[in-house]
């Protein structure tokens, strides 16, 4: 009899283990913890209206304006995570020099916690629903509906006032940070438009009797001239195909197709977008337009005829290590005005890039940035904080090149380069990640590019055309379960279609959208259309 | 088997007890007390409010997974894969365990025990590239030999047909050391007489494995079986995820539930949906526990589990 009762706990064990394998796991412990973060919450978050009420402009001693923020006795320390290329060996170093930023004139120190692409999520999920102490955290647009919702971000309405900095740079923009009533992010400060382009071999290209100039006011987005554009693309690929037959033509992860922040605004996830450039305020599907089975159709012609690679349709590795192999001419990418200089470091080969597009502002890339914890023990603190290192070009230069004379130092062109002609390896902390931190314009540019880039980023910025919908952001919050459908449509037919490795276009194009509106597309697009005509209402 | 269970009998055993201690403390640390977090699942979490004072939102976190008309279809996938594995992966296992332990050369045995022990210790990426250094359409293995007899090459990734069989291959070459590993340590315990005793009788080869050694392994089948049955609802995800290239043209015979799930909540997740899925596979598993263990109980009450 005993046996069968420990083989009765033993099954029981058993399952019970596959449950907490099965996603348990990681809701379960965090009760206790989840409790201490909401006290701390909401305790902080009062604390915030009443410095919000006190309404005044300060300045510290070296002039950086602080708005309302008063410098407490009490010294703090923000927690703030964010991306990193690897882990560096002298980081204590880093932060130790970080905090001296703001420690004498705000009485603040930071505590770094860094994280990869590959973990970023897995830290977010378990770290923010446990309510573990976290101030400021690296978010991309897509989790902050859900972020919001299950209480993990703050409104940073609350607390404009500590923030001019911040304000002034955010300007009328602010519409695409905010989801409904909410400021949930802060973005960081990166390219709001970009051109699709084709990054090609320079070489290969002038060997086969081009230079880029012919390539000169392609635009694959105008109707009009979509047939000429794609003729010369042909031309060329047909080419190189002619004349290198050992080379891959064409590869990669990007395609026509996938651009909807580029030909079109997606209105943050292209279920329902704003088609021609976002001339327009009528939301509609994209992928049952002319313009996209064009896009589909010319992939397709261009697999068919073998210029492509034969894997394309299921590769997985980005158009730049794929370049830097050598056997392969050209790939889609985004392009913006230091495209050249970063590519050329990024694939070692002789790159140029033929622009395919207008480029169109829209907010698109203002989603990304930087949210406040709900679990931030001293919200006030820890947004005067950033307000003070946002415009510190010591701080954003320590957390993308390091220490200064040791991961880096700057040239006679008032640029960062490596110290004594050293290489990313020679080094031990060096990330090139500026898009995704606070603000890289106040710091040092990387060498090989011009060294005014970043003038020439606000003057980019401004783009060719501005999407109508520009300042709007649709809170994807009503129709999530419909959102999160469509995904699993997008990732069962899309990448046949867009790659063109799809054998009957129109008929995969069909089921593609039908299974699209099966699973919801017509409610977000109504629900877009909504709130967009809402939204034009209330600033139009 | 009705002994009484009187304190000198179970003094004898203290030792064994205070050995299984620690191991009972952590599985009720680490699985029992996180089934709490079940409620998550039937919550609109907010953590602000906590685990238990998030409102409840009845069955809404379960909607997206029957939401769609693909629901079926990874449903399916799921059980029939789990269903074929246990099968292909029990039949080989023993297959091999028998095979390997009649091989009289110590070293040989060794070898061989090590080598088909070795896929089951690679990760499923290295396993996916293996995999696709056979399949892939521009340099593959296979392809280049169809190329060379003149023939036209297959679209291994487009072509969702021959999935299932390659699927069931990987997972067979991958998994089986692993459950043989066990059924040869299970052979090694069973009574060297009977063998004796049937030699002398006159039973050949094949009537010492079907009368003796199948018998003898029954327990170790069944709780292998019974193991697997556990988790027929859940998928190892990196053998449906990695090994097709996440190519949206084979979903109708790659998607499974753990893949569904992962595409879907990859963003605008949410932990409500998550412990959703979660609770589903674990209902399901669990219940088809019990069933299995209430027929393998009606069938031959002693083997049961419980």
């Amino acid at each position: 009899m005993k046996k069968k009762i420990l083989c009765g706990m033993l099954a029981a064990m058993m399952v019970s283990g596959a449950l907490v394998s099965c996603g348990g796991g990681d809701t379960g412990s965090s009760t206790p913890a989840a409790d201490n973060g909401s006290t701390t919450a909401s305790d902080s978050a009062e604390g915030g209206e009443e410095g919000g009420e006190a309404a005044a402009s300060g300045t510290t001693a070296s002039g950086v304006n602080i708005g309302s923020y008063t410098v407490s006795e009490d010294p703090y320390t923000v927690k703030f995570l964010y991306l990193l290329a690897q882990e560096g060996d002298h980081f204590d170093e880093i932060e130790a020099a970080a905090s001296a930023v703001t420690m004498e004139e705000l009485n603040i120190g930071v505590e770094f916690i860094p994280v990869t692409y590959g973990t970023i999520d897995t830290n977010l999920n378990t770290m923010l629903p446990a309510g573990e102490p976290l101030d400021w955290f690296t978010c991309f647009a897509g989790n902050q509906g859900t972020y919001l919702d299950s209480g993990y971000i703050v409104d940073l309405n609350d607390y404009q006032s500590l923030m001019p900095n911040i304000m002034e740079y955010v300007g009328d923009g602010i519409g695409n940070c905010m989801i409904g009533e909410d400021w949930v992010v802060i973005p960081s400060n990166y390219e709001r438009t970009a051109w699709t382009c084709y990054l090609v071999r320079n070489d290969i290209l002038e060997d086969c009797g081009y230079t880029i100039e012919d390539f000169d006011g392609i635009d694959l987005g105008d109707p009009d001239k979509f047939q000429e554009g794609a003729d010369k693309l042909t031309e060329l690929f047909a080419t190189v195909a002619e004349k290198h037959p050992e080379m891959v033509v064409l590869n990669g992860t990007m395609f026509l197709g996938t651009q909807s922040s580029c030909y079109v605004d997606g209105l943050s996830d292209g279920f329902g977008v704003l088609e021609n450039y976002g001339q327009t305020t009528t939301v509609t599907n994209w992928y049952e337009s002319e313009q996209w089975a064009n896009f589909a159709k010319l992939n397709q012609q261009w697999f068919q005829a073998g210029y492509a690679s034969q894997d394309i349709g299921t590769n997985v590795d980005s158009i730049e290590p794929i370049l830097k192999a050598g056997n392969t001419f050209a790939g889609l990418c985004n392009a913006k005005p230091n495209t050249i200089a970063e590519k050329l470091s990024q694939c070692a080969q002789d790159i140029n890039v033929i622009k395919l597009s207008k480029t169109m502002l829209s907010g698109g890339n203002m989603g990304n940035g930087f949210c406040l914890s709900s679990a931030s023990e001293n919200k006030e603190a820890a947004c005067a904080w950033y307000n003070y290192i946002f415009q510190s070009g010591e701080f954003n230069d320590l957390i993308n090149w390091g220490i200064e004379g040791t991961d880096w130092v700057e040239n006679e062109e008032g640029l960062a380069d490596f110290p004594d002609g050293g290489d990313a390896t020679t080094v031990s902390y060096h990330n090139d990640y500026g898009w995704i931190y606070p603000n890289q314009m106040v710091g040092h540019a990387w060498a090989g590019n011009d060294p005014d880039v970043w003038d020439q980023y606000v003057d980019f910025n401004k783009g060719d055309v501005v999407s109508q919908g520009y300042g709007f952001r649709y809170d994807n919050r009503p129709v999530i379960n419909e959102v999160v459908a469509c995904n699993a449509v997008n990732s069962q037919y899309q990448a046949q279609i867009v790659r063109g490795v799809a054998t009957d276009m129109d008929a995969a194009i069909q089921e593609y959208n039908n299974a699209l509106y099966d699973a919801g597309l017509q409610t977000i697009i109504d629900e877009k259309q909504n709130q967009l005509n809402a939204w034009l209402e209330a600033n139009g | 088997m009705k002994q009484k269970l009187t304190w000198a009998h179970f003094k004898q055993f203290i030792p064994l007890y205070i050995m299984m201690v620690p191991s009972l403390v952590y599985i009720f640390i680490n699985n029992y007390i996180p089934m709490a977090g079940i409620v998550v699942a039937f919550k609109k979490y907010n953590v602000n409010d906590g685990m238990f004072g998030s409102a409840w939102c009845g069955l809404d976190n379960f909607q997206f997974l029957f939401g769609t008309s693909d629901a079926f279809v990874m449903i399916r996938n799921t059980l029939l894969y789990n269903v074929a594995f246990i099968i292909v992966n029990q039949c080989l296992g023993i297959a091999l365990a028998i095979i390997i332990s009649d091989v009289i050369n110590k070293g040989l045995k060794k070898l061989y025990q090590s080598s088909i022990l070795l896929p089951f210790l690679l990760s499923m990426v290295v396993v996916s590239y293996i995999v696709f250094a056979f399949l892939s359409q521009e340099n593959g293995m296979i392809n280049a030999v169809l190329k060379s007899m003149g023939k036209d090459i297959v679209y291994w990734y487009q072509d969702n047909g021959p999935w299932p069989f390659i699927l069931i291959f990987v997972n067979a070459w991958k998994g089986v050391g692993y459950g043989a590993l066990i059924y040869i340590a299970g052979i090694a315990g069973i009574d060297p007489a009977f063998y004796e005793a049937a030699e002398l009788d006159g039973a050949n080869k094949w009537q010492q494995i079907t009368k003796i050694t199948l018998p003898c392994l029954v327990p170790q089948i069944i709780t292998l079986v019974l193991m697997a049955i556990g988790r027929i609802f859940a998928s190892d995800f990196g053998l449906f995820y990695q090994i097709p290239q996440n190519s949206g043209a084979l979903f109708p015979t790659t998607q499974t539930i753990d893949t569904y799930v992962y595409r879907a909540l990859i963003q605008a997740g949410g932990i409500g949906r998550s412990s959703a899925a979660g609770v589903f596979q674990s209902v399901v598993g669990f219940t088809l526990v019990m069933i299995s263990n209430a027929v393998v109980r009606k069938i031959s009450a002693e083997n049961a589990m419980f």
